[in-house]
């Protein structure tokens, strides 16, 4: 078979290869079926975690209850995960008196406080809402 | 299934907004090129077009929806008026490209919409994109975190794209990069001009599955530059060095070399290194080569004046001590660690992108099996020397210097590779392995 004369028969059937190796390679059934059957916040929580890995779940609760794009807020993930305040249009301040605090992924041991953990400055806060181990810290006024 | 047609929605916008407002007649036309122009190249031509008319809007601080509905309709309108030389009229051999062409860009925007991920970079990248996408003043570009130096071209294009999604998803600004890649290898490989389509789809679908790195989508800029170097490169491979030059053909090189300097910093060496370089190539008198040349460095100052009192800052995020360099290159032995860790570090990149090892093959077979290099070929290999030049130069000069070759050698690597798929092409059309 010389590749400069294909019939459109054989042409058809080397096109129809063509388009099942890009399908595979890409996983575009996979990819399609997933569009199709998680909307686009399941899947950022599957990529993301809830509060787990980036906590983009957590994140996303927060935001929708609460006004949090006018103030510097400082966060921290325990686990060392890069922050995702930039998605949610968040204005990140790592010093220790900011008007809201989030803390990810917080690891503690026992029966342990968060107040009594390693973060001293917490004291000056109180729990705004918590979701397993992911919390929204307010300054005590 | 909203987010699924949206996706489809959002292929059609690209095709709609990219046949504006240039056809190959009016290029044709106006370029009077002894290699014609085609669809794709006008395609291509179209984009550069759209980007400078977005680059000119992120300064006017535009409304990005009214500044898209405008364009979006114009090229409505134009395409209605122009249907039987717009894109979406072809031929039976034209389609079945076409029809490659659009289940590589819908492939990939699934493949994004599931991956829905941004790398690192890009969650930085994003900061800037959400300047434009609240359409807020370009003076707060300078207020963001990380790299606010940085140009801001892609962000804009980005938060264009997703502004004026049909769902309205972060993920929709991306497209865009996505498009830009797909035409630049199906552009690259039609300058080839093959009658067989079979072979022209296999090259395409080649070139394809060893440049596509789904990391690189997370919202980094690195295929920006990737695909507009492409694109550079086909509209010089147009050009025959030895005869006169059509100087419109010149500007429209320079000026696509260019967008490279509104991608990425080193946008700006890849353009000043490409552009002299192609000006000194070009069969013109001494006194136009520097007025060319002028124009180059002008376009540079242009950037600087905006980028440093319009949007208020300019800078370089490495910088440099000469009086460090220098002690490093007297002592033996840091300058032997640097440049075998250099060295290590550019293998593993090629292994990570493929093309480079193709591109050095390609070069190696050229001194092999031809004696005399024509101008063409002589133009990519010196940029492909200076280019290696650079990446080794600025490596050996950053201070954070294993880190910074772990984490973006292999990215530098790669965005220049695009301009170098001439010399695989016009090396397989030198052993006339590819019969027209």
């Amino acid at each position: 078979m010389q590749l400069g004369k294909l019939n459109n028969k054989k042409f058809f059937l080397v096109l129809l290869v063509f388009f099942l190796i890009i399908l595979k390679f890409f996983d575009t059934p996979y990819n399609l079926y997933s569009i199709l059957n998680w909307n686009y916040n399941e899947r950022m929580e599957q990529k993301y975690g809830n509060c787990k890995n980036e906590s983009w779940g957590f994140y996303k609760t927060i935001s929708d209850k609460f006004n949090l794009e006018r103030d510097n807020i400082k966060i921290i993930n325990e686990e060392g995960h890069v922050t995702l305040e930039n998605l949610f249009n968040i204005k990140k301040d790592n010093s220790n008196d900011t008007k809201y605090f989030i803390l990810l992924n917080y690891k503690s041991k026992n029966n342990e406080s968060i107040f009594n953990g390693k973060y001293k400055f917490i004291k000056n806060y109180k729990i705004k809402f918590r979701e397993n181990n992911c919390y929204l810290m307010e300054r005590n006024d | 299934m909203t987010e699924v047609l949206s996706i489809f929605f959002q292929l059609f916008i690209f095709l709609v907004i990219f046949s504006f407002p240039l056809t190959p007649k009016i290029l044709n036309n106006n370029f009077s090129q002894k290699e014609k122009f085609n669809f794709i190249d006008t395609h291509s031509i179209n984009i550069i077009f759209f980007i400078y008319i977005c680059l000119i809007a992120s300064f006017l601080n535009f409304d990005l929806k009214l500044f898209f509905k405008i364009y979006f309709l114009l090229s409505l309108i134009f395409i209605l008026f122009n249907y039987k030389t717009s894109i979406f009229k072809f031929n039976k051999d034209l389609l079945k490209i076409f029809l490659i062409f659009l289940l590589i860009n819908i492939s990939i925007f699934f493949y994004i919409g599931q991956n829905l991920k941004l790398g690192w970079d890009g969650l930085h990248w994003i900061e800037k994109t959400f300047i434009f996408f609240n359409n807020e003043n370009i003076q707060k570009l300078s207020e963001v975190s990380v790299h606010p130096h940085y140009p801001h071209l892609g962000s804009y294009l980005w938060a264009l794209f997703w502004k004026n999604s049909f769902s309205e998803l972060e993920y929709f600004g991306r497209f865009f990069y996505v498009y830009f890649y797909v035409v630049s290898i199906f552009l690259i490989v039609n300058s080839l001009k093959l009658k067989n389509k079979f072979l022209e789809l296999s090259i395409i679908l080649f070139f394809i599955l060893i440049t596509f790195d789904p990391n690189l989508f997370a919202g980094y800029q690195e295929y920006l530059i990737f695909s507009s170097l492409i694109f550079a490169s086909r509209y010089i491979l147009m050009i025959n060095f030895e005869n006169k030059i059509n100087y419109k053909f010149v500007f429209l090189i320079l000026l696509t070399l260019y967008t490279n300097c509104w991608f990425k910093d080193e946008g700006l060496v890849y353009f000043l290194i490409f552009g002299i370089i192609f000006i000194l190539f070009l069969n013109i008198s001494s006194g136009s080569k520097v007025l060319l040349t002028i124009f180059t460095i002008s376009l540079f100052i242009v950037q600087y004046f905006l980028q440093k009192y319009v949007i208020g800052i300019f800078d370089f995020p490495q910088k440099i001590s000469l009086s460090l360099i220098f002690s490093e290159l007297v002592n033996i032995k840091i300058l032997l660690t640097k440049i075998s860790k250099i060295l290590i570090h550019s293998l593993i990149a090629f292994v990570k992108y493929p093309l480079w090892i193709i591109i050095l093959l390609s070069v190696i077979f050229h001194f092999c099996t031809i004696k005399k290099f024509n101008k063409k070929i002589k133009y990519f290999l010196i940029c492909l020397s200076l280019n290696l030049l650079f990446i080794f130069t600025i490596f050996f000069t950053f201070r954070s210097f294993d880190f910074m070759l772990k984490v973006s050698l292999d990215r530098m690597f790669f965005q220049t590779s695009g301009f170098y798929i001439v010399l695989i092409l016009l090396f397989l059309k030198d052993i006339k392995l590819l019969k027209k």
